[in-house]
């Protein structure tokens, strides 16, 4: 039997490739994934090995109210038996200009100063040309830096303090972190830790490292070290650099996560592609098989041969999908850095996991997709083997019942999951998953109910080719209607990959249309100023700047707006504050109110949004606590609740209640209402010729900051679909597998075609219509699929919010036309292998 | 080489036909130089034992193959040439067919397997006419039919409708009886013979029956792609199988690519062609 099978294998290689090529992209997609994410790793492993060079204890604060070391920790560790050096290191934002006077910025992130460091072996740098800064008005910056800017050793440079007041500094050297990139492209500037104090306002150190001296251990050190400093966090040298590893891989965890997720869509919808495939070959050999049991096969043996196939077809698949995976992990690597993403670079890391469960999954999926049909090869009955080719039936009326009411009570359950995830008023998550598990559950009923619906859904699409093509058109209809079970799963695939695009069309739309249509409604403002942001937060906008913006005639409102992030009760919000003279044009509009009044809104009173978690279950007149990062709490009577997703923080409190828990506060955000009558380019001059002594304020109007928002969203889809593109590819390749076993199949009725009359190209166009309609119907099915879950999901995310439905009906639509398109184009070879063959070659085959 | 002459005139002329099937020392003559004509208003027989050509020679006379040298004409137009769109059109607007097997489409049914070469035409179907046909043939119940619902002999007469409802210059028969029962054979190339003696169709037919060919008004015989003899009208079927036998002495060719002489035997097939078949139909 085992010969049988690899002749058969043999036999049959050409039809099982294309098979292979479903599970290569499915295995690849697994494997590119998980290759990937071990290449990350240990990239980022290795990325920290400069920073933790040479370091055997790392000293770090380890409360969230202090975030600096203060400088007597030096002492303190010094004196600690067994330390060989210490030093401080101090990291904090530091904006730098460019020769131009512009801020030297990467992805609106402003760069940041480091100290010189005192003991050179502790340095997390290397030094490439010059010297380290000996002064205060000398520094050093990082060779990317340099690069980009054209700075070189000997020229000023101006950086600006935290006052944003500009500084002039001469440059002696330039620094190398070596492969690492902890610090992404931001521009490093290097001081001593004088100017440190003084231009970028550090008060302690954000770390202290230590070297062992000879013949102390590391572990024995770090505790010494840890017993002499029991507030901080003590961690020893090769800790320190895989607490910086993990940070910075969890980081990016959540990506692979999402990734495996897309992984196994693509696999799923390559199951599909498999049991269909191995469906219609088994429905070709029928006469092969029957041969085989008249000689005496038994019906284990015929089973366990179909079964070897498909272990021989997924192992050879999953092999070159790991193949595959190596490329595309070694692509989606460059790819994110090439996108900017804080990714060192590193060979690819081929280790067994993912060759393990590639080849198990490979094998299993195809396995898993291949036993219903090898449970159907043992029912072929020795006497087929004696029968004349059977004609397949249209319509044939096999047993609907048991389809349909499986199929209602799968979409009973389905649509119970929906309706109570769509009406459940607690944890949006919570609702959302249960709308999702709904939609997957009626997705399922869908699918048990298509091989009924495919064929009419085809007839009624056939139609209007019909008119326009004609017979070729319409014998296109009858064939693809002729076989409903195997429609089905060839459109199902591809249901599964646009369903799932247009749901999520459907939802990011819908988030963007509410996001821009809240903006427009409720900031009744023309430009609106931001703080920059760095790793550590907002840089601020100095208060002078809102105070020059009200001098000016031409913009009537100038609205600063504070947010600082701390707790309430205990879990974190980001807390706001609105300057009184002008918070009219933000309350009450800005935040629809769901329950109290504005008018309570006084000193000791909050105003809280519905979709903060923290606000969760809080109703007007409680007493709420409110903390800032420092530690100052202030207890607040709830006076509102407004709903949706909060610009000016999630937690609202008075102006003089935020100074109070926060003096250090400073304007984050300067929201500017242009007078009447004054042109935008009026009123955009007098906006800039304030903000143009702030290089940090970044200076959008409305429609720019829309547009950003916009962009956002735009990425995401775009990152979605070409995400599901590949479980779309994969269906794509179940259509011409079908079309192409089908056009096998129909080798002689072609020939009959063609001797009545059909032409060349009308046996052509017969296919690429059958293609077309397959395609259409997939894709119709999984529109209107995606757009009524894609819209429950968008409902349930933001509740309270009034999310309304947008339909993108121009992407939609795109995608009907691709899945149309890309079906012909899968056509398009098993339609020139159809026409060519000679009428009278075709007519003697059996 | 022998050239058959006919009083009438010709709906197929075949002139000096050469079909080669390979190259070098694995080339065949399939065809080996054959000239011949169908007259129009005939039933004409092929006959020839397998490998003779017979099916090669249909083929090519109803342009679905090509030739390798020589011309063939249907009525005045010279299809040997023609490009492959032009014999396709030929084909659905001025022949009409009938296989051995697999003769319909399978996802359509009778009246659309009747209807396929005019729509795929565009032509307008001759209501009369498709009624007359239809009924002559006994099919009006199994019109709404798939072939998979239908008999072999059903098939049969369905495709025997497909191919006349054209009014086509010319109806090829591919051993139309090949697959059915005696009874089923007989009713079909009954409707055969009078659809030439009632209605004036052409009607060529490939077979190696000697009773099929009995239906004929004329019989070609040929040997290894070479034109062995004519038959004239109307042959009975012993003459047709004497023939034949002649035919094998003079080929010296192996007894068993002879005609199989058991079915002549066959007491319901050696009656008169031009007897009314065995079932009861009604007339045209």
């Amino acid at each position: 039997m085992f010969k049988t099978t690899v002749a058969g294998l043999r036999a049959h290689v050409l039809r099982l490739l294309a098979t292979a090529l479903a599970i290569v992209l499915g295995v690849g997609f697994v494997a590119g994934t998980l290759i990937f994410g071990d290449t990350m790793k240990a990239a980022v492993y290795d990325e920290f090995a400069r920073a933790a060079q040479h370091v055997d204890v790392s000293v770090t604060p380890r409360s969230a109210h202090r975030t600096e070391l203060p400088r007597s920790t030096m002492d303190t560790v010094r004196a600690v038996p067994g330390v060989g050096g210490v030093d401080g290191r101090m990291q904090e934002n530091l904006p730098l200009l460019d020769r131009r006077g512009r801020l030297v910025a990467v992805g609106g992130h402003p760069g940041i100063a480091m100290s010189a460091g005192t003991v050179p072996a502790l340095r997390p740098y290397d030094l490439k040309s010059g010297r380290v800064p000996a002064t205060a008005t000398e520094a050093a910056l990082d060779a990317g830096t340099a690069a980009r800017t054209g700075y070189a050793v000997g020229d000023t440079m101006t950086v600006l303090d935290t006052g944003q007041a500009p500084h002039r500094v001469t440059l002696v050297g330039i620094v190398d972190f070596g492969d690492s990139k902890q610090y992404a492209d931001q521009a490093v500037v290097i001081l001593t830790p004088a100017a440190m104090t003084t231009l970028a306002g550090a008060t302690g150190y954000s770390q202290v490292v230590v070297s062992a001296a000879a013949g102390v251990d590391q572990s024995t050190l770090a505790r010494r070290v840890g017993a002499a400093l029991p507030d901080d966090r003590v961690v020893a040298g090769a800790q320190y650099r895989d607490d910086l590893a993990n940070d910075a891989i969890n980081q990016l965890a959540s990506l692979i996560e999402v990734l495996l997720i897309f992984a196994v869509i693509a696999c799923v919808v390559c199951s599909f592609v498999i049991y269909n495939t191995f469906t219609i070959l088994i429905a070709q050999r029928v006469r092969e098989l029957a041969l085989l049991r008249c000689v005496g096969a038994s019906r284990g043996q015929l089973f366990g041969s179909v079964l070897l196939e498909s272990v021989a077809v997924g192992l050879a698949g999953a092999v070159l999908g790991i193949a595959l995976g190596i490329g595309l992990g070694y692509l989606l690597f460059r790819g994110l850095a090439a996108l900017g993403q804080p990714l060192p670079s590193h060979a690819v890391v081929l280790t067994g996991t993912p060759v393990i469960v590639s080849l198990l999954v490979g094998v299993l999926v195809t396995v898993a997709s291949a036993l219903i049909p090898a449970a159907r090869a043992t029912g072929v009955p020795p006497l087929a083997a004696l029968r004349a080719t059977p004609l397949a039936a249209p319509g044939r009326h096999r047993r609907r019942a048991p389809q349909v009411i499986l199929a209602v009570l799968v979409g009973a359950a389905g649509t119970a999951l929906t309706v109570a995830g769509s009406t459940y008023h607690g944890d949006s998550q919570v609702a959302t998953i249960t709308v999702v598990v709904g939609g997957l559950v009626n997705f399922l009923a869908v699918l048990i109910l298509s091989p009924l619906f495919v064929g009419p859904l085809t007839a009624a699409l056939g139609w209007l080719p019909g008119r326009i093509f004609g017979t070729p058109a319409r014998l296109a209809s009858a064939n693809a209607r002729r076989n409903p079970g195997r429609a089905a799963a060839t459109t199902a695939a591809l249901m599964v990959g646009v369903g799932l695009m247009s749901a999520a069309s459907v939802a990011l739309a819908s988030v963007k249309a509410t996001t821009t249509d809240q903006l427009t409604a409720h900031y009744p403002v023309d430009y609106i100023l931001q703080a920059a942001q760095t790793a550590h937060g907002s840089l601020g906008i100095p208060p002078e700047v809102a105070r020059r913006l009200r001098s000016r005639p031409q913009l009537s409102n100038v609205v600063e707006v504070r947010i600082d992030s701390g707790t309430l009760d205990g879990t974190g919000v980001e807390i706001g504050a609105v300057d009184p003279a002008d918070q009219s044009l933000v309350i009450g509009r800005t935040m629809t109110l769901v329950a109290g009044s504005a008018a309570n809104f006084r000193h000791g009173t909050v105003v809280l949004s519905t979709s903060a978690s923290a606000a969760r279950g809080k109703r007007v007149g409680d007493t709420v606590t409110l903390s800032t990062g420092d530690g100052r709490a202030g207890r607040f009577t709830v006076a509102a609740l407004a709903s949706g997703e909060s610009q000016v923080g999630a937690a609202l409190i008075g102006w003089d209640d935020l100074a109070a828990l926060d003096p250090t506060a400073t304007d984050n955000v300067v929201l500017i209402k242009a007078a009447d009558g004054v042109s935008p380019t009026a009123s955009r001059a007098a906006v800039d010729s304030v903000t143009d002594a702030y290089p940090t304020v970044q200076v959008s109007s409305l429609a720019e900051w829309r547009s950003e928002l916009t962009q956002e969203i735009d990425s995401l889809i775009a990152a979605v679909a070409g995400l599901l593109a590949i479980a779309v590819i994969i269906a794509l390749i179940g259509v011409m597998n079908t079309l192409s076993l089908s056009v096998f199949e129909r080798t002689r009725e072609s020939a009959l075609t063609r001797a009545l009359g059909l032409t060349r190209g009308q046996l052509r166009a017969t296919l690429l219509v059958e293609a077309l309609l397959m395609g259409v119907v997939g894709a119709i099915v999984g529109l209107g699929f995606g757009l009524l879950y894609g819209w429950a999901t968008t409902r349930v995310m933001f509740t309270g919010f009034a999310p309304e439905l947008t339909v993108p009906v121009g992407q939609l639509l795109g995608y009907l036309a691709v899945a149309g398109a890309a079906a012909v184009a899968a056509a398009v070879l098993p339609a020139r292998r159809a026409a060519r063959a000679s009428i009278v070659g075709a007519m003697a085959e059996t | 080489m022998t050239t058959v002459a006919t009083t009438t005139r010709a709906a197929v002329s075949v002139n000096d036909l050469v079909k080669v099937y390979g190259t070098g020392e694995a080339a065949v003559r399939a065809l080996d130089g054959i000239s011949v004509e169908f007259g129009a208003g005939q039933f004409t027989a092929i006959m020839g034992a397998s490998g003779s050509g017979k099916s090669t020679l249909m083929h090519c006379a109803a342009g679905l193959d090509t030739a390798s040298s020589g011309s063939v004409s249907i009525g005045s137009t010279v299809i040997t040439g023609l490009s492959d769109k032009a014999l396709t059109r030929l084909r659905r607007q001025r022949i009409g067919f009938v296989f051995q097997s697999f003769n319909l489409l399978p996802t359509l049914s009778a009246e659309q397997n009747i209807r396929l070469p005019l729509e795929l035409a565009g032509r307008a179907v001759d209501r009369q006419w498709y009624d007359n046909i239809v009924d002559v043939l006994g099919i009006r119940d199994r019109l709404r039919h798939y072939p998979a619902q239908l008999s072999g002999g059903q098939q049969q007469r369905v495709a025997c409708a497909r191919a006349l409802l054209p009014r086509p210059d010319v109806v090829f028969a591919d051993e139309p009886t090949g697959n059915l029962d005696s009874r089923s054979g007989a009713e079909v190339l009954g409707f055969l013979r009078r659809s030439v003696s009632d209605l004036g169709q052409t009607v060529v037919m490939v077979t190696h029956d000697p009773n099929a060919a009995s239906y004929a008004d004329r019989v070609i015989l040929l040997a290894d792609g070479r034109l062995a003899g004519t038959l004239d009208a109307p042959p009975g079927p012993d003459a047709v199988l004497g023939a034949l036998r002649r035919l094998d002495g003079v080929a010296a060719a192996d007894p068993h690519r002879a005609a199989d002489p058991h079915r002549a035997a066959d007491p319901h097939r050696a009656a008169d062609p031009h007897r009314a078949p065995a079932a009861p139909r009604r007339e045209v």
